[in-house]
This record gives structure tokens, sequence and C-alpha cells, in this order.
């Protein structure tokens, strides 16, 4: 019998198959070996016939939905809170709207949520204990009290609207002081829950995914606020400090999206993302709709020094773009769990041994994204060359009115 | 007579069952058949010793009579023998199939190694993490650690917020939409506090899963492995503390493998990590970002004030 030297033997599966095999394991030391002793050949490609190795999340329409409705909600309560403290006598239609807002978005969320669990009956469940290591934990325990403190300043506000000011106001200042701390941590968490997963793309998303849904949460807030300043008698400055606010938060989030998606475009575990058209979404409706429309609309107001402009279509803009992000990033998280390659990508240390692990080849889409990204750009820059002609315009009338 | 898992009556095999002869069960029959005796406090796991599986299916098939668990949606897969391809809320055991073809640079293989047929098969299961994502991220404590160190879903806390799934670095953790419940592996709970060795250790039929306590299997598997490296020096274990597969944060895996290829050839991953260890520097970010835009509100608000 013909003896055969056992020998270096492939995998048929991996995209490499046919190429000189990688050793598996040098092995060295002592049994088991530990994992900073061992040597280990860079990741290429092998899986298991391409099923996932990880199982992918249930997240749905209804979670990304009461995302959404978080946002909005602890982030009305912090700009409400911030009005009530800072602002002027002229600005409690604002705070009315916003602890408004901040009740009826937490109170939907919270539904939402309870009904997005696969048995919803059970919801009081997770009130049973507080688990630092569960974000999903973390944000039970800051809705729950948010809402319930929401809901107290909402019926201070009704006292003061009734004619009893005095305790009215201090009522709901007691309780939207705490209920704005909340705000902050009901605004953040969802990014945190979200990264600490094994979704390849949402966990490779560290660290910007929490600050992503923070200035999120601000922005839409704000531009809630100002849309409401258009059904209250507000000042024109307030207006338009408003309007430099929304531009503030709009601005700080479209920093972070637009840094979110350039580290996917290179990030081997979004690659399931990447191809996937939720990526299109989130570039169009998301960062062209959601964020650099209003943002443009806020810049010509600020820019032209004109009353601002738009502030009811720039919020239901930002409120369809946002249900988009929320979507995009929910369902493209799902997707990524689907890529067993990802995940492995995901898997693999950077360093190990003292050294750089080999990076993988980089995966090539089709273009069809680029070439869409492409003309939303060409797109978005005829809508800047339109508004800064108009605001040009503007000026000039202005002027001439002067003169005159 | 429906199962709890399945809305479908029980197939006929299962209630033609015959009374036992035996008037009780044996007294810590574990000792007898795996040669260990479970004694709440102390941490039980499985060895599987992947170069002496045989593809047998004998442990999924015992998993499932046991557990009294249904048939997935059988249907070929058409890559190997594996149509289970991967566990889920209702397989909480299943063989992997990897056919190994040496490379002839396209020409039609005529001698192959004598070993293993050129298969690689592998029986997966829950890890039983020392720290598992699962367990860490249930909110409700639902998933929980039992006297035996292993990771079980409590059916009645459940809520069925999925948030498990996608927390479990080896995608063992599934939701049951029947009943709207995560179902997992519980290492034969109830076996295990009668006595009895879990169901698919006892039936594997190569003894390629052992039963034991943690750190007898720890040593016996280092034994094995000392042994196996003569012929196979790509030999490895995966879940040892430590090494590959207990990375990240997981410590141990208490159901760990003797592997010949890399991990995810088996499609395991090589540095799972565990997911709540970013959880305070991702939070902290989220307020750092929040209190930094809501000074700016702050700033943008005070002068409103100062204004009127």
């Amino acid at each position: 019998m013909e003896n055969i030297e056992p020998q270096i033997i492939e995998t048929g599966n991996g995209p490499d198959a046919g190429l000189p095999a990688p050793s598996v394991f040098e092995v060295c030391g002592n049994l088991p070996e530990p994992f900073d002793r061992i040597e280990i050949s860079p990741y290429r490609g092998e899986t298991y016939y391409e099923i996932p190795p990880v199982r992918q999340s249930h997240y749905e329409w209804k979670t990304a939905t009461a995302f959404l409705l978080n946002g909005i909600a602890g982030g009305s309560q912090i700009l409400a809170t911030a009005l009530d403290l800072l602002g002027g006598e002229s600005d409690r239609g604002l705070i009315r709207a916003g602890r408004y807002t901040a009740f009826l978005g937490g109170t939907s969320s919270a539904l939402m949520l309870i009904s997005s669990l696969h048995n919803p009956r059970r919801w009081y469940n997770m009130l049973r204990i507080f688990k630092k290591t569960s974000p999903m934990s973390i944000g039970i325990w800051a809705i729950t009290p948010f809402t319930a403190l929401s809901s107290m300043t909402v019926a201070g506000q009704v006292i003061e609207d009734l004619g009893y000011e005095n305790a009215g106001r201090w009522i709901g200042r007691a309780f939207s002081l705490p209920a704005a701390v909340l705000g902050g941590f009901v605004i953040s968490y969802m990014g945190t829950e979200l990264e600490e997963t094994n979704m390849p793309f949402w966990a490779g998303s560290y660290p910007l995914m929490a600050p992503l849904y923070s200035a999120f949460g601000l922005s839409n807030s704000a531009a809630a606020i100002l849309a409401a300043s258009e059904f209250t008698e507000v000042s024109q400055k307030t207006r338009r400090n408003l309007n430099r606010l929304a531009l503030i938060s709009g601005g700080a989030e479209l920093a972070l999206a637009t840094l979110s998606q350039s580290r996917w475009k290179n990030s081997p575990e979004a690659a399931g993302f990447e191809f996937s058209p939720y990526s299109t979404l989130f570039r169009f409706a998301y960062i062209g709709l959601g964020l650099s429309a209003p943002l443009l609309m806020r810049l010509y107001s600020e820019v032209a020094e004109d009353s601002p402009a738009g502030a009811i279509s720039g919020f239901f803009a930002k409120l369809l773009g946002g249900w988009a992000m929320q979507l995009s990033l929910v369902y493209g998280g799902r997707e990524s769990g689907k890529q067993a390659r990802d995940y492995f990508e995901f898997a693999t240390p950077r360093k190990l041994n003292g050294r750089e692990v080999e990076k993988p080849e980089k995966r090539q889409s089709d273009g069809t994204n680029s070439m869409l990204f492409g003309l939303g750009v060409l797109a978005m820059g005829a809508g800047i060359f339109y508004l800064s002609s108009r605001g040009k315009e503007v000026r000039g009338n202005e002027s001439s009115n002067c003169q005159e | 007579m429906t199962s709890p898992l399945y809305p479908l009556p029980v197939p006929f095999r299962a209630r033609e069952h015959s009374d036992s002869v035996m008037q009780r069960p044996i007294p810590d029959e574990s000792e007898l058949t795996a040669g260990v005796r479970i004694v709440p406090g102390r941490a039980y796991g499985f060895f599987t010793d992947t170069s002496l599986c045989i593809g047998c299916k004998a442990c999924e098939v015992a998993c499932k009579e046991w557990n009294t668990l249904p048939a997935d949606k059988v249907r070929l897969s058409g890559t190997s023998y594996d149509n289970t391809r991967h566990l889920s809320a209702t397989t909480w055991r299943h063989v992997r199939f990897i056919e190994k073809i040496r490379n002839s640079g396209g020409a039609r293989v005529t001698a192959m190694e004598p070993f293993q047929s050129n298969w690689l098969m592998m029986s997966d299961v829950c890890k039983h993490c020392k720290r598992a994502g699962c367990l860490e991220a249930c909110p409700t404590g639902a998933l929980f650690r039992t006297e035996f160190g292993t990771v079980v879903v409590q059916q009645d806390i459940c809520n069925g917020c999925a948030y498990c799934v996608p927390s479990c670095p080896f995608g063992v953790v599934e939701i049951n939409f029947n009943d709207g419940k995560a179902h997992k592996c519980t290492l034969c709970y109830d076996r295990l506090k009668g006595g009895f060795e879990p169901a698919c250790a006892k039936s594997c039929p190569t003894n390629s899963i052992q039963f034991g306590e943690v750190e007898d299997l720890l040593d016996r598997a280092c034994k094995r492995l000392e042994k196996l490296r003569r012929s196979r020096p790509s030999a490895y274990l995966y879940g040892a503390p430590g090494a590959p597969g207990a990375t990240g944060g997981i410590e141990q895996l208490y159901c760990f493998f003797l592997l010949l290829d890399r991990p995810e050839v088996y499609n395991l991953p090589l540095n799972p990590k565990l997911p709540s260890k970013r959880i305070k520097k991702s939070l902290n970010a989220g307020l750092i970002t929040a209190a930094g835009i809501g000074l700016a509100a702050a700033a943008v608000l005070a002068s409103v004030g100062q204004e009127e």
C-alpha cells in the first residue's frame, strides 16, 4: 500500500481553493497553546458553505420606529428643559410643545417596543432586574422612568395652562430636570444596544454608533421645536436662535453620519451592509434628504438673515430621513448577520504576537451604489447652487430696497 | 397531544413506548456511563474530539428524542451530508461535514490521505461559555447560570425580546416563532439533576463527545492532543482557557473542541468577543456627544434669554 505523507490539505469551499494552502497553526510551547503563543495564518475567506456562523437579529420596523421616537422624545425633553431654565417668558409655547413631544414620543416608543416583543404580555419581566451588562436593560431602565417623569412634567404643564402658573411651572420644572438627565440615556443607549452585539456591521461601527444616535436625537428634536415655533407666538430672535441650534446639532449629526459612512466603506465587516440596498437608503434618504437638505435650508436662513425658511418642511424631511436611517441601520445589521465572511472578518484579531495581521483583500461591489451616490452628489450640488443664487437675489433686493 | 414547542401532534413512534422494566432509575447513573458523579456547585461540560467523530448524528437524534424537539424544515442543502445546516431553536446538536480534497490543480484526485476518509466532522452544541454573551445581554434574567455551571433559558420568564440572539458569538440561541421564546441546549439540565449523563454524550458511539467536570475534561483533552499531535500536527484545542475561541472576555468554553483545521472551516470564529465588554465606553461616547451638543444648545438658548 502506498504510504502517503500527511500534508496540509485544502477545504474546497473557500474562494481561494486551488491556491497554496496556508499553515493552520504552527504549534509551540505547552498544551493547550495560549492564544498569544500560536502562529495564525491570515483569514482568506474560508467559510462553512457560506452558512452564517451567527444568528441574525430579529429587529424589524417596529424597533426602528421606536428608536426614531425615542430620539425625538429624549431630545425634546432636554431642549424643553434648557429653554425653561435659560429662555425667556416668550418661550413658554415652545416649552409646552417640547414637553408634549417628549411625553407622546416616550409613550408611543414604549408601546412600540412592547409590541415588538415575541411575548408582549410578559414585557414587565424586563423590570424584574437591572443588568449593567445588558444595553437593553439599561435602555428599559432609562425609558420607563423617563416616560413616567415626562408624564408628570406634562401634568405640571396642564396645571400651568389651567391658570395656576407658579404651581404648574414648579411641578413641571421639578420633574423635567431628572427627565432631561434620563433623556441623555434615552437618546444614546440605542447606539450602544446595536453596537454591543455580534452583528458584524453594528459591532464594527463601535464607537461611532452611540454618538450618532445622540446627535440624531438632539438634531431631530431641535427641528421639531423649530417647526413648533411656526404655530406659537415667539420672537424673531428666538426663531433665529432656534435655527442656529438646528444648524449646530444637524451639522454634528452630518459629520458623524459621514464619518460612519466612510468607515463602513473601508471596513471588511460592513461589506454586507455596503453591498445591500440599505446603504443606498442611508446615503440618499438619510444623508441627502434627512440631513443635507434641512441643513441647507437652515444655512440659507442664516446667510440670508431671513426668518427660518421651511421650518415645517425641514422637520418632515428630517423625520422621513431619520426613519430611513433607522430602517437602514436595523435592516443593514440583519443583512450583515447573514454574511459568514463579514463575521469572520470581525472575529479576526487585528494584531497578534505583536504583529499586524495581514488585511484581507477588499471585496468589490457592482458599482450601482457608487453610481447612485454620484448622481445624488450632483443633485445636491445643483440644489446648493440654486439656493445660494436665490440667497444672493434676496440680499440684492434687500440692498436695493435700502437704497431706495 | 402536542409538543410545547411545536403545535403538531406528537408522532406515533414517540407514543409507542413500553414501560421500563426497571422499578426506579439507577442513582448517579453517570458514574457508570461517564465515570463522573454529578454534584451541584461544580462546572460540567463537553469535550468534543472531532478527530473521533464519524458523523453518525446519533447525538442529534438523542437530543431531539430526549428534549422532544421537532424536526426542522428538512431540505437538501446540496453542499454536504449536512442538511440540518445550523443550530436552531429546535436543533440543539448539529453535526457538520467538511469535505477535504487535496489540492491537485484541477486534476482528478487519485490518492487521498488515509485519515477520516478526507472528511472533517464535528458535532456542534452550545458552548456554555464561562462568561456568556446571551446571559449577559438578557434583560429579563430568563437566561441564568445553573448550579452545574451551564447556561439555561427559563421559559416562564423569557418575553422574546430576542436580544440574546445577536449577542451570542456562536449563533446558538434562537427564537422559536411558535411560542415566541428563546431556546437552546440546556446541557440536559433535567438529566443532570437526576444524576444522568446528557443524552448526546451518552449516545455517542465513538466517545467523540465526552461529558465530565470541566477540569477533568481539560486534562483528558491535553493528553489526547499530545498523542494526536504525532500524526496530526495541526490539531489544537478550541475554547480551552486562553486558546482560540476563549477570547475577547469569554474566558473559557465549558463545551470545548479539539479541531484539525482553522476554526472558520468549522464555522467557528477565531477570536469571538463578548459584546458587554465595551458597553461603558460606548455609553460614555454617546453621553459625551449629547452633553457637547446640549452645552452648545444651552449657550444658544441662554443668548435668547439675555436678549429678552
